[in-house]
């Protein structure tokens, strides 16, 4: 009997799964009781549709129902409420990764590999349950939880966004940091490094680029987050577009669309340019 | 009193699981000796290295290393043996997007200081810069200082490696398999460099290697290892041809059983 031919022998289990839980997928799909033709729009849906595809070349550059004649414009509205959409999302972000880089370290093996201190069995363990802690309740939740505890003020934004952002950056970090190959790391240790110092200058700066990429698409969905807070009532660009929902005012819901999509088109524009003079 | 030996291995044995990389090895690197171990692939010529600087402990036998025994040193004393020992790894193990500067500072990562290395390798001052670029001038590459190290060529980033040894300012010099890939000529060149070195700084040099002729030219001191046994240890002059037909041609037949 030869041993490699029984040790390496590939098993099919991955493939196998993917297609039972595909079919989990469908099976579900059919216990609902869901076909296709409840895919095809009723008839008021249909024309509720209409109007509002309808509205998408002309959206509102004005407001469209009574304001007092010392109001904002339209247009310098939501440009305010752009700007709120842009702060939240920053500062929410700002904060998770000033929380993720140092949990990401302690959560990470190769911070803690050959230790032999009591510490290097429970702080990653600890670390990693708060990380999964800070992930498990979703950021629209925690808007309601902070809602209900702080009011409706910026601050109660910015921390239901950031904890989840910083668990999920926390996690995905020390992930990064310990697929890099531990050949600096060793290198840096064998002329005496500290553990610390040698995943700081030799394991970290190559998951840098990476980090720095993965930070950018969460930066990305703490925009859309920040915009969705407004359906909680927070003033960003959500809370006008729920407002005038509400109404059936869709050329003005389509103009907060419009802020929206321009947001992320300059967003995704400056953070492939910064993510490309990263990789180079 | 004859000063003691930089390093000295004995009875040295290490296995990992069942297989033996190194058997009974007894050996003493003098203070300002150049030792060139030679051996097939896989004979444990790395191995032996790691042993030499304190980067692995064997499982039987005893090791002193710069007149101390690494694996009764708490871990600062630990650290502080290992930053006087320089070792070029045979991939140089430079970190490809930080700056050359950069990877030559670290070699110093060794001394004490905690905040103090962080602001030495974002924001190196005035003074520090020029030691860089001294060590680097050394190795002949100081425009190179600023260069991003990915950007490099491979015997470039060889003497990168080496810069950062030499910023350890170290009390023995290690290096593997240093001319493994580069054509003679080049190969040459790079062992004129590190016996310059070791001999300026008065270091003694272990260096693994293949090329017998190279080593017969440059070492003073020839070590023959196979299948992690000591073969032969003596000056170039006392090593036969038989010898050294044995070194490889015996470690094949062995590779080759079944």
């Amino acid at each position: 009997m030869n041993p490699v031919l029984h040790s390496k022998r590939p098993k099919p289990w991955r493939m196998i799964s993917l297609g039972v839980f595909a079919l989990v997928g469908l099976a579900s799909a059919a216990a609902m009781g869901l076909t296709l033709t409840d895919l095809v729009p009723r008839e008021s849906g249909a024309r509720t549709g209409k109007a509002f595809l309808g509205a998408a070349l002309s959206p509102a550059l004005e407001h469209t129902n009574w304001v007092p004649d010392d109001a904002p414009s339209f247009l310098s509205s939501i440009l305010q409420a752009t700007k709120r959409t842009l702060l939240i999302a920053f500062a929410a972000l700002g904060l998770a990764l000033a929380a993720a880089l140092p949990l990401a370290l302690l959560a990470s093996e190769r911070t803690w590999s050959g230790s032999s201190s009591p510490f290097s069995k429970i702080l990653p363990r600890a670390t990693r349950i708060l990380i999964t802690l800070l992930r498990s309740v979703h950021e629209y939740l925690l808007a309601l939880l902070f809602l209900a505890a702080l009011g409706l003020t910026p601050g109660a934004g910015v921390l239901a966004l950031a904890l989840p952002a910083a668990g999920v950056l926390a996690k995905v970090f020390a992930e990064l940091i310990d697929e890099v190959e531990p050949g600096q790391f060793l290198a840096l240790e064998g002329l005496g490094a500290s553990r610390p110092s040698a995943v700081l200058f030799g394991t970290l700066p190559r998951a840098l680029p990476d980090l720095a990429a993965y930070t950018f698409y969460r930066l990305e969905c703490a925009l859309r987050g920040s915009f969705i807070l407004g359906f909680f009532g927070f003033p960003t660009l959500g809370l006008g577009l729920r407002l005038a929902f509400e109404e059936g005012d869709y050329p003005t819901v389509w103009t907060h669309l419009y802020a929206l999509i321009i947001l992320m088109v300059v967003f995704e524009l400056s953070s492939a340019a910064m993510r490309r003079r990263l990789k180079a | 009193m004859k000063p003691p030996p930089a390093c000295r291995l004995d009875q040295v044995s290490l296995s990992l699981g069942d297989r033996t990389i190194l058997q009974s090895i007894s050996l003493e690197v003098g203070r300002g000796e150049q030792v060139a171990i030679l051996g097939p692939s896989g004979a444990g010529k790395t191995t032996l290295l790691r042993m030499l600087s304190a980067g692995l402990p064997p499982s039987q036998g005893g090791v002193r290393v710069l007149d101390q025994n690494p694996w009764q040193l708490k871990r600062n004393g630990l650290r502080r043996l290992r930053s006087k020992i320089g070792f070029v790894h045979q991939d140089h193990a430079l970190v490809p997007n930080l700056r050359v500067w950069q990877n030559v500072a670290v070699g110093r990562l060794g001394r004490p200081g905690n905040l103090g290395h962080i602001r030495r390798l974002t924001l190196a001052s005035p003074s520090e810069l020029r030691d860089l670029h001294e060590v680097l001038e050394q190795v002949g590459i100081a425009d190179l200082l600023f260069q991003r190290t990915a950007d490099l060529s491979g015997g470039e980033q060889q003497r990168v490696a080496i810069a950062r040894s030499l910023y350890q300012q170290p009390a023995l010099l290690l290096a593997d398999e240093p001319v493994a890939s580069v054509d003679p000529a080049r190969a040459q060149q790079v062992m004129d460099l590190l016996l310059d070195l070791a001999d300026s700084r008065d270091i003694p040099l272990v260096i693994s290697m293949h090329d017998l002729e190279l080593a017969r030219r440059n070492m003073s001191r020839l070590i023959g290892l196979r299948n992690g046994r000591v073969l032969f240890d003596s000056t170039p002059g006392e090593v036969s041809e038989s010898t050294i037909k044995e070194l490889y041609a015996l470690a094949s037949q062995e590779n080759e059983a079944p």
